[in-house]
């Protein structure tokens, strides 16, 4: 520990020796012959000294120099350097313009593509990459690094389809059906274990999207999904200490309770009044689990049984008539979430030794009252290059620490009239756990009180956790001859995290469980068996991981033309994870005393009467994650007109329960370029460069959660007999394979003259194969749902991205525009197992869990409906077609269905989408809007559930809209009301093709304001940015006629503006 | 971390040999991950009553039968599903992918296949070890031959040993390969193939119950005196049922029962326990104040007789059963020693062997009455005497699968064929003796997917 302390002090301190020398001021202008156009990101150095400036986005610079006579080199890649003498303070020093000549070699410009192994210069990179470089990055504020993607990453999409999973994005489409279908995220060169909450943003210098086989293949068995990798920010060799602080605000609207469409409390109140009296509620209400029952119900129960007449009854309901939960859920739980964000860098760099230092901290309140989260992230990095530039050693060190702390849950209900709050000032209970009736008499009865009462709940249940990440990244290469370059690098990480669940004892929970497992002795005392007291439970989770990887690049001229760039090498990765949960009965915060329970003993619930022994939460957990590889790589490049590229990779993995040979997938790719531009043939002057590429090769894809054997998980004790059991994992399935994904990519890169119009358009063809799925199956094989290579299919897609300058010309005004359009459709081309038609429904509700089915010929992702009758002219009840005819037969019509009865409806998920963004600047204003669309897919719109209704909770509006008498049938498609829930009528309607609409829009997603001032001349500082960013402004147009959003059908995103400033000195 | 590093170092040096890098790929991915082949684990893939519900029995074996009774608003409250069960409809199951009645047996039958497959690899290395092996062996025999059983009496027509060879089985799977498309056997083969796991775990089995969710020698007898009796073997029946008593189990005296409780019996501390099992999936149908009693059943017990108040409780609509041996608010559908005594009571009686039956009978009544009221039971009509027995038995199993049992076998004779009526709402719904629907259907991922005949309905 001593050491590592050691070694932070150590690496925070070394960059803070640069002291600033320089006093005078000189700037200028970089520009570009023929077009005049700024150079952006030229470098000038002051020759011999460590001083210098990189161009603005204009082509400006200023840089600081002492008394004496200087020698300024400008150079840009791709054009000549030139040298200018000077002498300090004689000469003039503003104003400078430098006009650069094109390379004889030409190269329009350079960006280089971090794969994670090594850096491909744009012009030798066959494979299909996505660079977002620092100022895109920049332009959304988020505290989530991946948010910052959307809308700007052809071929990238968030996935609105399926509710419950966070961060779920594809890229090109899915390619796996139900495993990880996540791409892998990579960060300084190595797989991020992390949790990515742990990323600050304002630590990320750029980041590059794989997006085919050449790209990712280097990554292979884990890349089948794309990959994503993050690079840090990092000092640059001879760049004078540079400070940056950025600093923002913002704020959220608070949520909008009402924007799911539930039925008024006006209309539920009657509907709970009208199946009250048809005897609806009395298997709950007699029932011996205490089963709750609406406030309006339980006040007819007393009007019923003469407690209370008819007249305060019909007083009662007028009551909750007059009540909205949700407006004194506004009240009291939200708030509008307010988010900061700071953070400071420093780096620099000399001839030797370059850094960067930065710190950051981002705070956020919660939308929901007294929740609260933060993290502060430090970050250190140096590189030293060592021995005539053959040595280079570079360590970084990261660490986070955040912290969430929660002490408020917003009160559900299934009612929404019930009052938090009464007029004279006095918190009330609302329905929960058990009956009205039951929680009434409990104190009388023996136990602590059982109400549940909101808002005094808030700070009775403290949950919070912690956690705190710590990366360390070590690098070492050594250049033996030149060009051929050995490297190790290493890559430590932990993370460990506590989680704490106070339930203090005045919480419902507490409360609850305690009063749940009291007995009564002969004498009648209660026997609290839980004792009085509070209940905290503590989970820590500590997680490590040791990346290790060696490898030798080479890089040469092979011949007068041609060029190699290769590597090889291996990598071994080990990661493990403990966790520790307890929990303590009877405890007292202020002591930290806690009391013993007996585990063993079966007690009789109060609330529901069901046998139990208390619950045990000690569990110690442990994972092992192990991957070992081998890789190659080679590039050859031809007289900077071809150049081809090959990869192979061997991954081998710890699964579980296979044999030896079928850890291992060799996986591999090959692709090829042709600048044709390059071509003494190619005479195009509009169109000056012009290249093409092609990629074959294959990626693959883990998922560890099965096994050719059978497999179990050892567990504690049995709810029946105490005994410890074995949990069926796996059945076992000796013909598992690793899914592999075949991807063809076909592109084409062009820019115009003066590069006024650039960009390309890309062909992919993924072909998935042995793609894992899990399928229904006959239950007399012992299992319900079995997991297997069982299809394959084809995703095809077009990327086509353009960057138009506007308006270039006039100083004064700027615009640029970006457009993408992706396009991406699917077919299941193979499938092994067997389906029938009901295992194609529920998909596209957007609820959790229900996922899309393979069908040979469709798209995986596919909403599928039922033909739709209408409803029975006399009963309203729904109607499917039983032999060609209408019936109400809802069994019948299910049961009879073939697949080839299905109507296909389109995709679940957008088959194009895209973004359009457009910069503006004028003088120091600049304007940036992004509109983003998606197109061509569909989605079942949100209704009814008559198995809420039949049970006493609301539900959606489409009640009032529901058939009532004859005749209604024409103007609704809603069934009527059932005398009992018959759950194939529902599936019926549900699945019916009148619920399903378009859910094709286009959206304006947000809108960035900035003013910069570029080294004002008053103020020692290079860059002073003022910013207003607006995000989640709204839907512009969409398909449908609903008045929700398509996207999100549950709960709106709210509107945020954020304001900012960023400034470098 | 140094020698961490060097392992690394190690580990990797050693790739470019492949094979070696086996060994650092051998770790465990997960600590309590196992792929069960000890005999531990073994055992635990029996006693696993919560994932693969070991110790669960069939519902919908008890809402066919007629003990039950839903009133109006009961019935509108059930699910679609439960609602066919009880009014014996032709189209239940009807767009129904799986049926946990089905489905558990099978999952049971499964772990109960992996168990015998993992103790065929098994090699023992001493004595101890050996009886281990053995009672595992004899263990999963017993609950494949359960789940077997319980399967039978749903979804195969009664069995009678001159129709059983043209009658549909089940499909008998004797392997844990999932892959493995089996056919329906025929009903003859079905029923053989559970007498005989009975008969090879009865070798095995320990003679005593240790715990009352793994199955004992008891278990075993006690479920052949049922199969005997459904084969009109009451011979066997009356001797299995004789060597289930003698291996020692007891009578719960009812006069130290407490009445008050919502559930009056204990949990498994129930000295009269067999084997627990319990129709779990059926927990809100069992506890609903509107699923009552037929009142035929109220109406014949006598004054003094403590089952009355035990085993039922008073409710805003009528009267309904509390008594579960489960001690949860599930229906019982294992064994206890009640339904042995009365299995063996029966069987003597049908062979002309009355007294010894009412020396039983008395023996169990003994600890079913209030003292002050009970008398010994004299009789010496043989008719008399198994009518007596049989009333008996419907005071006492009911809520349990015995009674849609005894339906079924007593419609093999047209002279005690039964024929079952029910209303709902005005509407009566009949269920004659020789239905065909006896047989509940197969759910539908079955016929589909698995290829198997479906049964016939009307």
């Amino acid at each position: 520990m001593k050491r590592l302390l050691y070694l932070i002090v150590l690496l925070f301190t070394v960059g803070l020796s640069h002291a600033r020398q320089s006093d005078h001021l000189v700037s200028g202008k970089v520009t570009l012959r023929p077009t005049k156009e700024a150079a952006i990101g030229a470098s000038i150095v002051a020759k011999g000294t460590s001083i210098g400036s990189i161009t603005d986005l204009d082509g400006e610079f200023s840089l600081r120099l002492s008394e004496g006579k200087h020698i300024l080199i400008v150079s840009y890649i791709g054009y000549q350097t030139q040298e200018f003498e000077m002498n300090i303070p004689t000469d003039a020093a503003s104003n400078l313009h430098f006009e650069l000549f094109e390379d004889a070699l030409g190269l329009s410009e350079v960006e280089v593509f971090s794969t994670g192994y090594q850096e491909i210069p744009k012009e030798r990179a066959t494979g299909s990459f996505v660079q977002v470089d620092n100022k895109l990055v920049n332009r959304r504020i988020s505290t989530n690094i991946l948010d910052r993607l959307e809308d700007i990453t052809p071929g990238l999409i968030f996935n609105r389809d399926m509710s419950g999973t966070q961060n779920d994005f594809t890229i090109r489409g899915t390619s796996t059906l139900f495993s990880d279908a996540r791409p892998l995220i990579i960060i300084d060169n190595f797989p991020h274990d992390g949790p990515l909450e742990n990323i600050n943003p304002n630590d990320v210098e750029s980041i590059t999207v794989l997006r085919d086989a050449a790209a990712a293949s280097i990554w292979g068995a884990k890349a089948g999904n794309g990959v994503v990798v993050i690079t840090t920010k990092k000092g640059k060799k001879g760049m004078p200490i540079k400070v940056s602080i950025n600093a923002n605000t913002t704020v959220v609207q608070p949520r909008d309770l009402f924007y799911e469409d539930f039925m008024s409390v006006d209309a539920f109140i009657d509907a709970e009044k009208m199946l009250f009296n048809r005897g609806q509620f009395a298997d709950r209400e007699g029932n011996m689990g205490n089963l709750t029952l609406s406030p309006v119900v339980e006040t007819l129960i007393k009007q019923r049984d003469g407690l209370i007449s008819a007249q305060q009854a019909e007083n009662i309901i007028d009551g909750y008539r007059n009540t909205d939960l949700r407006r004194d859920l506004q009240r009291f739980f939200y708030r509008p979430e307010v988010r900061q964000q700071y953070s400071l860098g420093v780096s620099g760099g000399s001839e030797f030794h370059n850094y960067s230092i930065s710190a950051g901290f981002d705070g956020i309140k919660q939308e929901i009252i007294s929740n609260a989260n933060n993290r502060v992230t430090l970050n250190a990095q140096n590189n030293f290059t060592l021995a005539n530039n053959r040595l280079k050693i570079n360590s970084g060190i990261y660490l986070t620490q955040g912290r969430r702390i929660s002490e408020t849950a917003v009160p559900s209900s299934n009612y929404l009239y019930e009052p938090l709050r009464d007029p004279n000032g006095n918190n009330l209970p609302i329905i929960r756990g058990v009956s009205r009736r039951f929680a009434e008499n409990a104190q009388e009865n023996g136990f602590l009180n059982w109400d549940y009462v909101p808002l005094d709940e808030i700070g009775a249940t403290q949950d919070s956790f912690r956690q705190n990440d710590f990366r360390i990244n070590t690098g070492i290469s050594y250049t033996i001859l030149p060009g051929l370059e050995a490297e190790v690098m290493h890559q430590y990480w932990s993370n460990s995290s506590g989680t704490e669940q106070l339930r203090k004892s005045e919480s419902f929970f507490a409360r609850d469980i305690i009063n749940d497992y009291t007995t009564f002795a002969s004498n009648g005392n209660p026997i609290r068996n839980i004792p009085n007291g509070g209940v905290r439970d503590y989970t820590d989770v500590f997680s490590q991981s040791h990346q290790f990887r060696a490898q030798l690049k080479y890089n040469g001229k092979i011949g007068d033309k041609g060029y190699i760039s290769g590597l090889a090498g291996a990598e071994a990765k080990n990661l493990t994870t403990r966790g520790n949960s307890n929990r303590w009965y009877g405890y007292d915060s202020e002591t930290g005393a806690s009391l013993p329970v007996d585990y063993t003993t079966f007690f009789r619930n109060s609330s529901n009467n069901a046998f139990n022994n208390i619950p045990r939460v000690q569990n110690v957990s442990g994972t092992v994650t192990r991957f070992v590889s081998g890789y190659a790589n080679l590039s050859y490049t031809h007289d900077n007109k071809y150049v081809l590229s090959l990869s192979a990779r061997q991954d081998g993995s710890n699964i579980f329960g296979v044999n030896a040979n079928q850890r291992l997938v060799p996986l591999w790719s090959t692709g090829l370029n042709w600048n044709l531009s390059e071509e003494s043939f190619y005479k195009w002057d509009a169109v000056p460069f012009v290249r093409l590429r092609s990629t074959y090769g294959f990626n693959g894809n883990v998922n560890s959660s099965l096994s050719a054997f059978p497999t179990a998980f050892i567990r504690q004790a049995s709810t029946i007999g105490n005994l410890p059991y074995l949990a069926l994992n796996n059945p076992g399935n000796p013909d598992l394979r690793w899914e592999r994904i075949g991807i063809l990519n076909l592109a084409l890169d062009f820019e115009t003259k003066g590069g006024r119009l650039s960009g390309n358009i890309e062909y992919y063809s993924k072909n998935g194969i042995d793609l894992i799925g899990t399928i229904p199956f006959p239950s007399n094989s012992g299992i319900t749902t079995f997991t297997g290579n069982f299809s394959s299919m084809v995703t095809r897609g077009w990327d086509l991205n353009l960057n138009s300058k506007n308006l270039r010309q006039d100083r004064n005004f700027k615009w640029n525009t970006n457009f993408f359009l992706s396009v991406n459709k699917e077919e299941v081309t193979d499938f092994e197992g067997l389906l029938n038609a009901t295992s194609y429904f529920d998909y596209g509700t957007g609820g959790s869990g229900v996922g899309p089915r393979p069908r040979v010929g469709y798209p995986l992702h596919a909403v599928y409906t039922i033909p739709y009758a209408g409803l029975d002219p006399d009963t309203g009840n729904p109607r499917g077609f039983l032999d060609g005819e209408p019936s109400t037969n809802a069994g019948a019509v299910i049961s009879s269905m073939e697949i080839d009865d299905l109507i296909f409806e389109g995709y679940g998920r957008p088959t194009v989408f895209g973004a359009l963004r457009n910069d503006f600047a004028w003088k120091n204003f600049s304007v940036s809007a992004n509109i983003s669309y998606r197109m061509g897919y569909v989605f079942r719109r949100p209704t009814l559930s008559y198995f809420s209704l039949l049970n006493g909770w609301i539900t959606h509006s489409d009640y009032e809209r529901r058939w009532q008498n004859p005749g209604d049938e024409v103007i609704t498609d809603v069934p009527s009301l059932p005398s009992s829930y018959d759950n194939n009528s529902a599936t019926l309607y549900n699945n019916s093709e009148v619920l399903i609409e378009r859910g094709d829009h286009i959206r304006l997603q947000d809108i960035r304001m900035s003013y910069t001032l570029q080294s004002p001349s008053k103020l020692k500082i290079d860059r002073l940015e003022v910013f207003l960013y607006l995000n989640n402004l709204g839907v512009l147009w969409k398909a449908t006629d609903l008045p929700l959003d398509p996207d999100f059908r549950t709960v709106r995103p709210m509107r945020s503006m954020t304001f900012g400033v960023n400034l470098n000195l | 971390m140094k020698l961490t590093i060097n392992k690394y170092v190690i580990a990797f040096s050693l790739l470019f040999s492949l094979g070696a890098c086996a060994e650092f790929l051998d770790e465990k991915p997960d600590i309590s991950l196992v792929v069960p082949t000890s005999l531990d684990d073994l055992q635990g893939l029996l006693d696993d009553s919560v994932l693969r519900r070991m110790n669960t029995g069939s519902g919908a074996i008890v809402i066919s039968a007629d003990d039950i009774i839903l009133s109006d608003v009961g019935f509108a409250a059930r699910t679609l599903m439960e609602r066919q069960v009880y009014t014996w409809d032709k189209d239940l199951l009807q767009g129904t992918p799986n049926f946990p009645d089905w489905s558990i047996s099978y999952q049971q039958i499964f772990n109960a296949n992996l168990v015998l497959n993992g103790l065929e690899n098994f090699e023992i290395n001493s004595a101890e070890e050996g009886l281990k092996k053995q009672r595992i062996k004899g263990r999963a025999l017993f609950y494949r031959a359960m789940a077997y059983h319980n399967l039978m009496e749903l979804f195969c027509l009664p069995y009678n040993p001159s129709t059983a060879p043209q009658n549909l089985g089940l499909p008998l799977r004797k392997s844990n390969n999932i892959n493995l498309q089996v056919t329906r056997s025929n009903l003859e083969e079905t029923f053989q193939f559970i007498l005989k796991d009975l008969n090879e775990s009865v070798e095995l089995l320990p003679d005593a119950i240790d715990v009352v969710t793994r199955p004992s020698k008891v278990s075993a007898f006690a479920l052949l005196t049922r199969l005997s009796m459904i084969e009109g073997d009451f011979e066997m029946a009356s001797e299995y049922a004789r060597t289930a008593i003698s291996l020692g189990n007891e009578l719960k005296d009812y006069n130290t029962v407490n009445a008050a409780p919502i559930i009056p019996f204990p949990f498994t501390s129930n000295q009269e326990l067999i084997f627990h099992q319990s129709a779990s999936f059926y927990g809100t149908i069992g506890f609903s104040p509107e699923t009552m009693v037929n009142p035929v059943i109220l109406e014949m017990y006598e004054e003094g007789d403590l089952r009355r108040n035990i085993f039922f409780r008073q409710t805003p609509s009528g009267i309904s059963f509390k008594g579960n041996y489960s001690g949860q608010i599930t229906w019982f559908t294992g064994l206890a020693m009640d339904e042995v005594y009365l299995n063996l009571a029966e069987s003597l009686a049908r062979t002309g062997r009355g007294q010894e039956a009412l020396d039983y009978m008395n023996i169990l009544l003994e600890k079913r009455f209030n003292p002050n009221f009970f008398n010994q039971i004299e009789n010496t009509d043989e008719e008399e005497i198994l009518q007596f027995v049989l009333n008996e038995r419907r005071k006492t199993l009911l809520f349990r699968p015995v009674r849609w049992m005894d339906l079924r076998r007593f419609n093999q004779s047209a002279a005690s064929a039964i024929v079952l009526s029910r209303q709902v709402g005005g509407e009566v719904f009949t269920l004659s003796p020789n239905s065909l629907n006896f047989a509940l259907p197969i759910p539908e991922n079955d016929i589909e997917l698995g290829g198997l005949i479906q049964n016939k309905r009307e």
